[in-house]
């Protein structure tokens, strides 16, 4: 695609009157596509960092009325926020670096043509399927609970293992276009496969890693019903499960109890946005360090190179 | 590559169907364990040895603890081991009630269901045919008179409790929720009008709020009459006024048989009305796109002048407008109706929730024992429900007692409690205001004096002292002001697969009326046809044969 561009000359792009309307609609669109994913995350901040009343009274767009910290010190104060948080690192720990292990050495096989391995597409279809069909609830949790992981942090970790058939195709793919004679030039100066995959495969597939790292790690911070269903007591859970715990909505309390201070905690919207600007922050920061190699990383099916 | 697409498929169908087989663990079905303890027939008698128990637990987040308490070891579990021999587990315990009915139902499938716990009708009517739940007929002849009490004001919940004429499940008595007209009261002043009294003043009201800038900020920024597109269930008072019933599964007795509340003559009457505000612009014009959360916001904001509220609605929205706007002050009426007497509210006392023990579990009746403990406590321990810890903020407890049995009464008989001790100034023992409910008792006085006229204490003092929000309840207790819902049995097979769509249709009409965009007069029974076509025949020929057997 760089090469089309670079072989117009500059003067022709802006001569035509089409190309400069199109790239003016082109901006605003994006423009309003962007405005349209920020203004509600500039909203939450605004609250967050406002006085409770003017948020009551539906004062607060998109700047703080009443400017103040406080909720923000009552986040950093409250132990089954740090403690949730604290089960959200520790399952991202772990779980994105076995997710990572086992990807690779799924689809390193799997990336081979057919001569090399004949069942080949046999296992392909495998893994596919469990894309389409799943056992359902209560099959995972017997197995769960068969397995002893009920209520460990292992509930978290390694049946969501399966989750990444999809993120295993976009390794495949980037690996079948990496060029051939690199791994045979290998192959000649005597290496194996281990060798070949951690030693030539790997450094040439740091965007699909970045990649596959990001979905991997966002997947885990954000998945809320893995922690309902597999942990049994509120401090197992991670920070998903607890945002999602203090986001019940009014109405859903209303009809069992009717007691004050659920309702002004359930109303208690500038603690709740700052929960919720915390729990969002590491995939925030997180988010542009990776993102440049999105372009690169994410190669499905026929386009190769 | 097609033989082993078929093969693979084939393997997975395999898997689908032996999923079921996977799914009935039986850890419950290994035969009833015989009685190895005794207890008294007293309601609090003690059980010797002392019983573990087993309940799913529903902990809300924010749960106040005494220093050092946890959910496993608090006062109230302690007092359940001391008066009652009772260790009290849970296997797990959910923070939403949507987690709540998840785990229930994982629980359900895979045959690990705790000892006792509490399930909603429509589960609990499966468990019953299923045979999972055991008779508590024995277990209520444990319970105190004050329980009794309870279940004899509101027979409806025993009805629903019962199959066959066996009781399966206790449920707490429903109450009213004080559905009832909410008016500016500093609005009315600014402008010289009184509380409206019949439908006439009504409307005359929600013009001058509309048209005559009750704020004063010279702006036309105001809302006569609020009302948002979700059918708010409050406004239920304002349609009853004109013999109109839009609520969900709600059934007027009409010649001998049930007919459905949402399409009764009255309801086009009550949307007329609607229409005419609506037409002249004292009704929010934007109605049919906002949510009861918009119009919550709206009247936070100090826009709206009358909605439809709760006997609790100065707890939330009125207290946020009060802390924005101090000279902010509401007053409850009844909805005006065209005969001139005050609307009747509709009252569906059908419970939403049941207390049920295990088919196996061999000590039923401690359900009952549980519940007694926080009745009886309820008169005499108040450090178990409320408590002020040392920087003076106010620990809720109560939650801490998972198995709760109680009245909506307390408030009413809290209101006239602190109507006695408004006048000597102060709360004392004669007064009877029960600890339960002495915190708000505390906040009202504390308005009532004068020592603290902010947010809270107005809002308490509004809805216990004269004039508030549960006189309105009272004086409908005593004159007959409410309306039952015909059709007090367990939700049918028709319901449960239509009701879902008809409620959205009486919805959606209701704006399309309003808006004008069907015509109350010519498309009315374009309605009703819908209102059949969608299950509704289907429904009343269900609930009618509900009727028949009663």
């Amino acid at each position: 695609m760089a090469q089309l561009f670079n072989r117009r000359p500059a003067s022709r792009i802006k001569a035509s009157p089409a190309r400069i309307a199109f790239s003016i609609a082109n901006h605003i669109v994006l423009i309003l596509g962007a405005a349209l994913c920020l203004v509600p995350m500039i909203h939450i901040l605004a609250v967050s960092l406002s006085s409770p009343g003017p948020v009551a009274a539906q004062r607060v767009g998109l700047w703080p009325i009443g400017f103040t910290w406080s909720a923000y010190e009552w986040v950093v104060g409250n132990p089954d926020f740090l403690r949730a948080m604290g089960v959200s690192f520790l399952r991202i720990g772990l779980a994105v670096p076995m997710s990572l292990f086992f990807t690779v050495i799924t689809a390193y096989p799997l990336s081979k043509e057919k001569k090399y391995l004949r069942t080949r597409g046999a296992y392909v279809w495998f893994f596919f399927l469990t894309m389409l069909f799943s056992g359902g609830l209560i099959p995972s949790y017997m197995i769960v609970l068969a397995t002893g992981l009920i209520d460990t942090i292992w509930a978290l970790v390694i049946p969501a293992l399966t989750w990444q058939v999809f993120n295993m195709i976009l390794v495949l793919n980037f690996f079948r276009q990496l060029p051939k004679s690199l791994e045979e030039a290998a192959y000649v100066d005597g290496a194996g496969h281990w060798m070949v995959l951690f030693r030539v495969y790997l450094p040439l597939s740091k965007p699909v890693i970045a990649t596959i790292t990001l979905f991997t790690a966002v997947t885990h911070w954000n998945s809320w019903f893995d922690g309902m269903i597999y942990m049994n007591f509120p401090e197992n859970q991670p920070l998903s499960t607890y945002i999602r715990n203090i986001l019940q909505t009014l109405e859903d309390v209303r009809l069992t109890i009717q007691d004050v201070s659920l309702i002004e905690f359930l109303n208690n919207d500038t603690a709740r946005a700052a929960q919720i600007f915390v729990a969002a922050l590491p995939i925030i920061l997180v988010y542009p360090f990776l993102q440049r190699y999105f372009a690169k990383g994410i190669i499905l099916g026929s386009v190769k190179g | 590559m097609k033989t082993l697409f078929r093969l693979v498929t084939g393997f997975a169908v395999l898997l689908l169907l032996a999923a079921p087989v996977f799914a009935t663990g039986a850890d419950e079905e290994a035969g009833a364990p015989a009685r190895t303890s005794t207890t008294d027939e007293s309601p609090t008698g003690p059980y010797e040895p002392p019983i573990s128990v087993s309940y799913h637990a529903f902990h809300q987040p924010a749960q106040d603890f005494l220093e050092g308490d946890s959910f496993e070891d608090n006062l109230w579990t302690r007092a359940y081991s001391d008066e009652l021999g009772v260790e009290l587990s849970f296997p797990w315990s959910a923070q939403s009630g949507d987690a709540y009915r998840q785990r229930l139902n994982i629980a359900i499938a895979t045959g690990q269901l705790a000892d006792i716990f509490s399930v909603s009708p429509i589960i609990f009517g499966q468990l019953v045919e299923d045979g999972r739940l055991a008779p508590l007929d024995d277990a209520w002849e444990y319970m105190s008179d004050d329980g009794r009490a309870i279940m004899e004001w509101s027979p409806v919940t025993r009805i629903a409790g019962t199959r066959d004429g066996v009781l399966y499940g206790i449920a707490e008595a429903r109450g009213p929720e004080g559905k009832n007209l909410w008016v500016r009261q500093d609005w009315l002043d600014a402008l010289g009008l009184d509380a409206p009294q019949s439908v006439a003043e009504f409307i005359e009201v929600a013009r001058a709020f509309t048209f005559d800038d009750p704020d004063g900020n010279g702006q036309d920024d105001t809302i006569g009459f609020g009302i948002s597109g979700e059918l708010d269930d409050a406004l239920q008072t304002f349609f009853s006024g004109w013999g109109g019933y839009p609520i969900s599964n709600f059934w007027v007795e009409s010649g001998g048989q049930l007919e459905y509340g949402a399409i009764q003559p009255g309801m086009r009457e009550a949307l007329r009305a609607l229409r005419a505000m609506f037409e002249e612009g004292t009704v929010d014009p934007e109605f049919g796109v906002k949510g009861e959360g918009e119009l919550y916001d709206d009247i936070a904001a100090g826009r709206v002048g009358m909605y439809a509220g709760y006997f609790w609605s100065p707890l939330w929205p009125l207290n946020a407008l009060k802390g924005e706007d101090p000279e902010s002050d509401w007053v409850p009426v009844y909805f005006p109706s065209p005969s001139g007497e005050p609307a009747p509210e509709p009252l569906d006392l059908t419970p939403g929730e049941f207390w049920v023990a295990r088919a196996d579990f061999p000590y039923p009746e401690v359900l009952v024992k549980m519940m007694n403990l926080f009745l009886e406590y309820q008169d005499e321990q108040p450090e178990y429900f409320n408590q002020i810890d040392a920087n003076g903020e106010v620990l809720e407890l109560f939650h801490l007692a998972p198995v709760q049995y109680n009245t909506w009464r307390n408030n009413v008989d809290a209101a006239a409690a602190i109507q006695r001790a408004i006048p000597v100034g102060e709360i004392l023992p004669e007064h009877g205001v029960a600890p339960a409910s002495m915190f708000g008792a505390e906040q009202a006085m504390l308005y009532a004096t004068g020592a603290d006229t902010t947010a809270t204490p107005w809002a308490y003092h509004k809805v216990f002292a004269d004039g508030g929000s549960m006189n309105l309840v009272r004086w409908r207790m005593d004159n007959d002001g409410y309306l039952e819902n015909a059709f007090f049995g367990p939700p049918g097979d028709a319901w449960l697969r239509h009701g879902q769509a008809i409620n959205d249709l009486v919805e959606e009409w209701y704006v399309k009326f309003v808006t004008g965009e069907e015509s109350i007069d010519s498309d009315w029974d374009a309605y009703i046809d819908a209102f059949s076509n969608i299950g509704g025949a289907e429904v009343t020929a269900e609930v009618n044969a509900w009727f028949e057997n009663q």
